[in-house]
């Protein structure tokens, strides 16, 4: 570089001016303040990596192909786990959120109240009349206040996974119909310590156990709100008849030692290395047999969660993957952002994504689909028309997500197996708790 | 600006004595590092002090409530169990940290063989990030394909499974057993550091004397790192009373609480977005680092005018 070239050019103001200019634009570009260089829109979309990447690399390109054609810049980021939902608390509480964001019901319950999510129901409504309709958990769940703020794009639900070829060895011809039933059936069948019964955790951050629990809880009668959504109900003859069998199957030795300490991958650890029976999960580990272990996948059964004692089984129903547009203050990107989204429920992209995908559709039009034809994934579609949603038997409220975040139905668990508690005992403490809870928001 | 303003100005600057220039001059150099400090320490530790009293909640603006979420936390089942873990666990592994540290220290300040080796390989826990450590221990540990509970089968010590993380019994002896393996490195760096400055004179007027090997660890090596003992103690005390990452990857805070801590508790609040009970937790922990940090520095203090 020839010496004095900056020099004879530029003033030490002019390379100060530039250099503030420069990182005020690096600044407002990196917050998502003006629009990329050249005039071109540029969108954020936050998306979870699932446990189906072929399903997430088939959506991430539906979105760059969509946005090569309008001519805008696109940045899909990917994240495991609940990483988007740490992102979002950040980016809601300073205003500076994505142009589109997936979420789940909980995300959608915990970050609506911050009005960045915005109204879809047009959207809505013209998606619902393309596919005949929503399934009724999709509506429930997206309807707040009668308006829809997030776009549901599939259901999922926990249902029983169990090795199908070690039940037909013991002669086992059809998955017990009750609770009762089944715990008694893999007692039988177990050969511990190398094959357990059945893999529950017992460990908060096994939530996964939280809706196997409230589910058997639910098949018993017993609740934690009355219908009102408000009332508190959980001293009742009904829960301590599910904690009582709760109880039991502990006792029965059913589980293995560690489940006490397991987090949310435990269960499907087990399930998949063959240590035991059972699991109450979505899907993902039917994924990750035919991606590891394929030969093992025909010898996986899937059946709805038992009944109890009444004869009513309750499945849950949750959104696991939905969109919301949000409020980026640009009432263009605001535009392209809500096309971007209506083009994912395009036919044709729609139905290769559940090809690819584990849960069930949102809508109803795709009962059709070839993959139902599959038992594996037939049940998590029956699941999505009348599984149970977060707030049973009422709706879901703020007070009822709080609550949900302490896990309720585990926790009396986990007090009755790890601290000796009895029924009694664990459904006073969560009588005091779920008191304490609701008073913030019911006075 | 006009020729009279800035004949006022020249004169004023004129009218400042070379001692209040040299005040001026002062006060402008710390302004970076006041700002800094200000910024990110004095600013969000206010916030923080504040959203305590609040009922904020991510994404809604927040309402002054008080002592409100102290009471609620107060009344929290496991509020008691809480604190008695967090101190179980720092007093606890604080020791064992200083007794295997001191023990590390001692050795590797003999003339042994491969002493350089050795020294190196018991560093190097502390140079292991700790969610490395947290992820390699918790498979150690693992129920199903753990190496402990494998090696124990294979060997028909157990004919079960051992729940390493899943009993009241073991879950904290095993954490704590992790944090000691991570930290006792940092105890036996600055005691190595501080046997090392003990003049050898001491130790032979000791010998001459007729102390014994424990006589002089007593009367001389004890003294000689008096200092260096306190400081690595009470900075110890901090950090493992904030152990988060540890506890977050192996045990989550359970089973049943029996691992949870101010810090993962505090951490789980505020990842459900209740920002004002989250920040109620460390605040009501602030006493008792603040205490410490006090009698840290005033002896450290101490240390400086007796010098």
């Amino acid at each position: 570089m020839p010496r004095g070239l900056f020099a004879r050019h530029l003033s030490r103001r002019a390379v100060l001016k530039g250099t503030a200019l420069a990182a005020f634009a690096g600044l407002a570009s990196a917050c998502n303040v003006l629009p990329a260089v050249g005039g071109k829109a540029k969108l954020t979309v936050w998306t979870d990596a699932t446990f189906a990447p072929p399903s997430d690399d088939y959506q991430t390109k539906v979105m760059q192909d969509w946005a090569k054609e309008k001519g805008v810049d696109i940045e899909i980021t990917r994240e495991p786990g609940d990483n988007v939902s740490k992102k979002l608390q950040a980016a809601v509480e300073s205003k500076q959120v994505p142009d589109i964001s997936q979420a789940d019901d909980g995300r959608y319950t915990r970050f609506q109240p911050s009005g960045l999510m915005l109204d879809v129901s047009d959207m809505f409504a013209d998606v619902g009349k393309q596919w005949g309709g929503w399934y009724d958990p999709a509506v429930k769940l997206a309807t707040k206040q009668g308006k829809q703020m997030l776009m549901p794009y599939s259901i999922d639900s926990s249902l029983i996974l169990y090795r199908k070829d070690i039940l037909d060895e013991g002669g086992v011809k059809e998955f017990p119909k009750t609770w009762s039933e089944m715990f008694d059936t893999v007692k039988k069948l177990q050969k511990p310590p190398d094959l357990y019964g059945a893999g529950f955790q017992f460990n908060k951050p096994g939530t996964d156990s939280e809706n196997t629990f409230s589910m058997m809880a639910f098949s018993y009668g017993a609740h934690i709100v009355k219908e009102d959504s408000k009332t508190i109900d959980v001293k009742t003859e009904q829960m301590k008849a599910f904690l009582t069998e709760l109880k039991r199957s502990w006792d029965l030795g059913i589980y293995p030692p560690g489940v006490t300490g397991w987090d949310n991958s435990g269960n499907n650890t087990a399930l998949q290395d063959g240590k035991v029976i059972l699991i109450h999960n979505p899907a993902s580990p039917l994924v990750w047999f035919r991606d590891n272990k394929p030969d093992m996948l025909p010898k996986i059964g899937v059946s709805g969660t038992p009944a109890g004692p009444t004869g009513k089984a309750f499945n849950s129903a949750y959104i696991r993957d939905g969109f919301a547009v949000m409020q980026s203050g640009d009432q263009k990107r605001i535009d392209l952002s809500k096309e971007l989204v209506r083009k994912l429920y395009d036919k044709d992209i729609y139905r290769q994504w559940i090809q690819l995908a584990f849960p069930a559709p949102a809508v109803k039009g795709m009962e059709d689909h070839p993959v139902w034809q599959n038992p594996q994934r037939k049940g998590f579609l029956d699941a999505a028309k009348t599984g149970v949603i977060a707030g049973y038997p009422g709706e879901p409220t703020e007070a009822n997500a709080e609550l949900g975040t302490q896990v309720p139905f585990l926790t009396m668990a986990i007090r009755m197996v790890v601290d000796k508690w009895t029924p009694e005992q664990a459904m006073d403490e969560l009588d005091k708790v779920a008191r304490q809870v609701y008073s913030k928001y019911y006075k | 600006m006009g020729v009279a303003s800035a004949g006022a100005l020249a004169g004023a600057r004129r009218g400042l004595r070379y001692r209040e220039r040299q005040w001026l001059l002062g006060y402008a150099l710390i302004v970076p590092a006041f700002a800094f400090v200000a910024g990110l320490i004095v600013y969000p530790a206010a916030w923080g002090v504040y959203f305590a009293f609040t009922d904020k909640v991510i994404g809604k603006p927040e309402q002054w409530v008080g002592l409100a979420n102290f009471a609620y936390l107060l009344q929290w089942p496991d509020f008691g169990l809480m604190i008695w873990n967090t101190i179980l666990l720092t007093v606890v592994a604080v020791a064992i940290k200083a007794i295997v540290g001191m023990t590390m220290a001692l050795a590797l300040n003999e003339d042994i063989r491969l002493r350089s080796a050795i020294r190196g390989l018991l560093f190097l826990p502390w140079t292991v990030p700790s969610f490395v450590a947290g992820l390699v221990w918790r498979w150690l540990y693992d129920d199903q394909n753990g190496l402990f509970n494998w090696a124990l089968l294979k060997l028909h010590l157990i004919s079960a499974p051992i729940s390493w993380l899943g009993t009241h019994e073991l879950a904290m002896p095993a954490l704590i057993s992790v944090v000691v393996w991570k930290g006792f490195p940092f105890f036996g760096i600055a005691y190595l550091a501080g046997l090392q400055a003990i003049p050898q004179d001491q130790y032979e007027a000791a010998q001459v004397d007729g102390a014994n090997v424990f006589q002089r660890f007593r009367y001389v090596t004890i003294p000689g790192l008096q200092h260096v003992m306190l400081i690595t103690v009470m900075l110890s005390t901090i950090w493992t009373a904030n152990t988060f990452d540890l506890v977050w990857i192996m045990t989550g805070g359970g089973p049943s609480n029996a691992t949870q801590v101010f810090a993962y508790l505090s951490y789980v609040t505020m990842a459900n977005g209740r920002i004002g009970e989250a920040a109620t937790i460390p605040l009501m922990a602030m006493p008792f680092f603040a205490a410490l940090i006090v009698v840290m520095t005033r002896y450290m203090l101490s240390r400086e005018q007796e010098g």
